[in-house]
C-alpha cells in the first residue's frame, strides 16, 4: 500500500483498535474483577455446603438419631406420664400449708398460734374427754438462735398428728413431740433438696382398731403422711388390754423452688431447647404454688 | 468494465485472476500507469468479466471520501449497479434488452439477458437532452456504443428492446431513440416511487454492497481492499466485544447467584444438623427428666406405703396368731434395732431417696411368748404369715439379733413359756 492510500485508510482502523483495545480492557477487567473471584467465592461456597451435608449424613446415619421425630414423641409421652404421676404424688404429699405472711413479726406469730392451738387441744380434748399432752410438745421459749419459722411449721404439723389421733378417737397420748425438720434430697445425690418433712412422734395407748385406724388415717385420695417408725408393745397379761404405741408421722412440705421441675416445658426458661422442639405439657391441677 | 470470451476449450479450469493479471499488465504495459484490476463473478463461464482503472483515481476518491468523513465499503464498477437493478426487477428475464441511464454527463449502458450481463459500457460526455442538437449527439452516443456492441457479438445477438433510465425525457426522444436503433424504448418506474431523478445504477450500488464479498466485483486494491473490509467487521467486532463483556456480566452474576445458592444449601443443612442435634439434646433430657420423676413419684410411693405395710403387718399377725400364743411385740425393724424400743431412732437431718433399697421391702420384727417348749405354734405362726399376700418372707430372727430387754418376763412368772421373735419381710405388689 502506498502512502496515499495509508493516509486515506488511517482513520477508520484507528477508531477501530481503540474500541477494540477498549473493549478487550473492559472484558479483561470484568473478567479479572467479577467471573474470577466469583468462581473462587462459589467454589468455596459448594464446599462448604458439601461439607455441611456430609456432616449432616453422618448425623443422620447415627443409630441413635434414625426416627427421632417419632422417638421424642414417645419419650415425650413417657415423660409427661413422669411427670404426671409425680405431680400427683408430690401434691399429696405437700400437706402442710403454706405460712401466712408475718412481715417479719414470725415471733409473735408462733407464740400466739401456739398458745391458740394449746387452748384449742383443752377444749377438743375435754369435750371428748381424752388425755393429751397440753404443751403440744412445743415449748414457748423461742431462744434468739431459734427459727421462728421453722417451729411454726412444727406447730402446724403438731397440729395436723392431732387431727390424725382425733379422727382414729385415741383417748390417750402420752407423748407429742415435733421433732427437727428432715430435708429430703434426691437420690442422685445432687445436693437439691426438694422436699423438706416434719416428723412428730406420738406416744400413745391404743387397741389394735385404733391403730388400724391411724395408719389408715394417714393416706387418702387428696393425702399422705409418711410413717417414719412404729412399734407397739403389750406389756399387760390381759390380751384386750390397750398397746403401748409409738410412732413418727411425717409431713411434707415441698422446697420453694423445685430442682425436679425445673425442665417441665412452659413452666421454666431453663430448657430452651426443649421448650422449642416440645409442645407444653399441661400443669397438673391441684393448689400447688410454690 | 471489459470482458474476454473464453474459449471452449479453455473454460474447464479456467484461472479468472491469472487472466485479469494478463490484461492488467497488458494495460499497465499499454498506458505506462499503474492500474487496479476487479474480477467478476463468473456467472457465466464463456466470458471473463473485469473492470480496469487507474491506481490513482481509485486512491483520489479514497481520499476525498475520508476527507469528507464517509467511511469506504468498496470501489464498484457503476455499470454493475444498473445491471443489478435491472436482474432485481427481473426487467431482462427470458429476453436481450439494452438498459441505458443518462445522467449528467455521464451514463451507463449495459445489455443483459436473464442473469447474464452480455455487454456493457460507461458513456461519457452525454448533453443534456433538451435541444434538437443535444438529442441527435445523445443519440448517436448511444448507437455508437451499441455499435460496438454488435461488432463484439454480432448483430444477431441485439436486444429486443432499449429501456431508457433518464429524469427527463423530451417529447419525441423515445421515437427518435426507435428510429436511430430500431429497438422499441420502454421506460420503468420505480415501485412506489414518483422520484424522476431516482438513479437505477445507485440503487443497484446498494444491493451489491449487501452481498458477500467474494460475490462482487471490486476496485479496491487488495491490499487496501483487505484491511477496508477488516475495518468493515468492525462493528462485527464490537458486537462481538459487547457480546464477550455482556458474557463476563452475566457469567459474574451468575457465579454469584451460584454462591448464594450453595450457601443457602449449606445453611440449609446445617440447620437440618442443628435440628438433629436439638433432637438429640432433647431426646436425652426427655429420658433424663423422665428418669428424675420416676424416681422421685417412687421415692413418695414408698413413703406412703409406710403405713400400707404397718397395717398390713398388723392385719397378717393377728390372723396367723396361734389362739395360745402372746404377742407382745410389734415394730419395724430400725426402731427394733434402735437402743430402746418405744424411742424412735433419730432421724438424720437429711434424708435421701432411697426407693431402690430392698426392693421396696420393709421388715418388721413380731415379738412374743409361746406356751409350747416344740415352737410348733410359731412353726404354724409363720407358715401362715408366708401364706398372706403381702409377706415375703419370715423366720425367726437370729437369736443374738433377739433384744432380750424387750422380753418383760417379769409379766410371766408362773409360766412355762418360751420366748421367740420373728422377722417378717413385707412388700406389697
Amino acid at each position: 500500500m502506498n502512502a496515499a492510500s495509508s493516509h486515506a485508510l488511517s482513520r477508520a482502523p484507528r477508531v477501530w483498535l481503540v474500541r477494540l483495545a477498549l473493549s478487550a480492557t473492559v472484558f479483561l477487567a470484568g473478567t479479572f474483577l467479577m467471573v474470577l473471584p466469583g468462581l473462587s467465592m462459589a467454589e468455596d461456597a459448594r464446599r462448604e455446603a458439601m461439607a455441611a451435608k456430609q456432616n449432616y449424613l453422618a448425623l443422620a446415619s447415627d443409630p441413635g438419631l434414625s426416627n427421632i421425630g417419632e422417638r421424642l414423641e414417645i419419650a415425650r409421652r413417657g415423660a409427661k406420664d413422669a411427670f404426671d404421676r409425680w405431680a400427683t404424688r408430690r401434691n399429696r404429699f405437700d400437706i402442710l400449708p403454706p405460712l401466712k405472711q408475718t412481715g417479719g413479726e414470725a415471733r409473735i406469730h408462733f407464740k400466739i398460734a401456739l398458745q391458740e392451738a394449746r387452748e384449742s387441744l383443752q377444749k377438743r380434748a375435754a369435750e371428748k374427754g381424752f388425755s393429751y399432752p397440753a404443751t403440744l410438745g412445743l415449748s414457748e421459749t423461742l431462744a434468739a438462735e431459734d427459727n421462728p419459722e421453722e417451729r411454726l411449721r412444727q406447730l402446724l404439723a403438731a397440729n395436723a398428728t392431732l387431727d390424725v389421733l382425733f379422727h382414729a378417737e385415741i383417748a390417750e397420748v402420752r407423748l407429742l413431740a415435733p421433732l427437727l425438720p428432715v430435708t429430703l434430697l434426691p437420690a442422685q445425690k445432687t445436693g437439691e433438696s426438694w422436699a423438706v418433712e416434719y416428723p412428730v412422734e406420738v406416744g400413745m395407748v391404743a387397741t389394735y382398731a385404733q391403730i388400724t385406724a391411724v395408719l389408715r388415717a394417714l393416706r387418702s385420695p387428696t393425702h399422705f403422711i409418711a410413717l417414719r417408725s412404729f412399734s407397739a408393745v403389750h406389756r399387760g397379761t390381759d390380751p384386750d388390754e390397750p398397746l403401748d404405741v409409738t410412732l413418727v408421722l411425717g409431713f411434707g412440705r415441698m422446697q420453694t423452688q423445685m430442682p425436679l421441675e425445673r425442665f417441665v416445658p412452659g413452666r421454666s426458661a431453663e430448657s430452651p431447647v426443649l421448650n422449642e422442639v416440645l409442645p407444653t405439657y399441661p400443669m397438673p391441677d391441684g393448689e400447688f404454688v410454690p | 468494465l471489459v470482458f474476454r470470451r473464453v474459449p471452449a476449450g479453455e473454460r474447464a479450469g479456467f484461472d479468472t485472476q491469472w487472466a485479469a493479471d494478463v490484461e492488467l499488465s497488458h494495460f499497465s504495459g499499454l498506458s505506462r500507469e499503474d492500474a487496479v484490476v476487479g474480477v467478476g463473478e463468473n456467472l457465466d463461464p464463456r466470458h471473463l468479466w473485469m473492470a480496469l482503472t487507474r491506481r490513482d483515481r481509485i486512491e483520489s476518491n479514497i481520499r476525498q471520501m475520508d476527507d469528507e468523513g464517509f467511511f469506504l465499503s468498496d470501489i464498484i464498477p457503476a455499470a454493475l449497479g444498473l445491471f443489478e437493478t435491472v436482474r432485481y426487477y427481473g426487467l431482462c428475464k427470458g429476453r436481450m434488452i439494452a438498459a441505458v441511464e443518462i445522467g449528467k454527463g455521464h451514463g451507463e449502458l449495459v445489455v443483459c439477458r436473464d442473469d447474464r450481463l452480455v455487454y456493457a459500457r460507461g458513456l461519457e460526455g452525454l448533453p443534456s437532452p433538451e435541444s434538437e442538437d443535444d438529442q441527435e449527439k445523445l443519440l448517436t452516443i448511444i448507437d455508437a456504443a451499441l455499435d460496438l456492441y454488435r461488432e463484439k457479438c454480432g448483430s444477431e445477438n441485439a436486444p429486443e428492446a432499449i429501456l431508457l433510465f433518464t429524469p427527463a425525457s423530451p417529447p419525441g426522444f423515445r421515437a427518435r431513440l426507435h428510429d436511430r436503433t430500431g429497438m422499441a424504448s420502454e421506460s420503468f418506474t420505480f415501485p412506489g416511487s414518483n422520484d424522476p431523478n431516482a438513479s437505477p445504477t445507485a440503487l443497484g450500488l446498494a444491493l451489491l454492497l449487501h452481498r458477500p464479498v467474494s460475490r462482487r466485483m471490486s476496485l479496491l486494491p487488495d491490499e487496501t481492499r483487505r484491511i477496508v473490509h477488516a475495518a468493515a467487521r468492525h462493528r462485527l467486532w464490537m458486537l462481538a466485544s459487547v457480546l464477550l463483556i455482556l458474557a463476563v456480566v452475566v457469567a459474574g452474576i451468575g457465579l454469584r447467584l451460584e454462591r448464594a445458592r450453595w450457601l443457602e444449601q449449606a445453611d440449609a443443612w446445617r440447620t437440618a444438623s442443628h435440628t438433629l442435634e436439638k433432637g438429640r439434646k432433647s431426646l436425652h433430657q426427655l429420658v433424663e427428666d423422665s428418669a428424675r420423676w420416676q424416681e422421685a413419684g417412687r421415692i413418695l410411693v414408698h413413703v406412703e406405703r409406710d403405713s400400707v405395710h404397718a397395717e398390713a403387718v398388723l392385719e397378717a399377725v393377728s390372723m396367723a396368731k396361734h389362739d395360745a400364743d402372746w404377742i407382745t411385740l410389734i415394730s419395724d425393724s430400725d426402731t427394733y434395732f434402735s437402743s430402746l424400743v418405744g424411742v424412735p431412732p433419730p432421724l438424720p437431718p437429711e434424708s435421701h431417696g432411697t426407693a431402690q433399697e430392698g426392693g421396696g421391702a420393709r421388715y418388721y420384727v413380731v415379738q412374743g411368748y409361746s406356751p409350747s417348749a416344740d415352737l410348733g405354734t410359731v412353726q404354724a405362726f409363720i407358715s401362715t404369715l408366708q401364706a398372706h399376700p403381702a409377706v415375703r418372707r419370715a423366720d425367726l430372727l437370729g437369736d443374738d439379733l433377739v433384744r432380750g430387754d424387750t422380753l418383760p418376763d417379769t409379766l410371766w412368772p408362773g409360766l412355762r413359756a418360751t420366748p421367740f421373735a420373728v422377722e417378717i419381710e413385707v412388700m406389697l405388689p
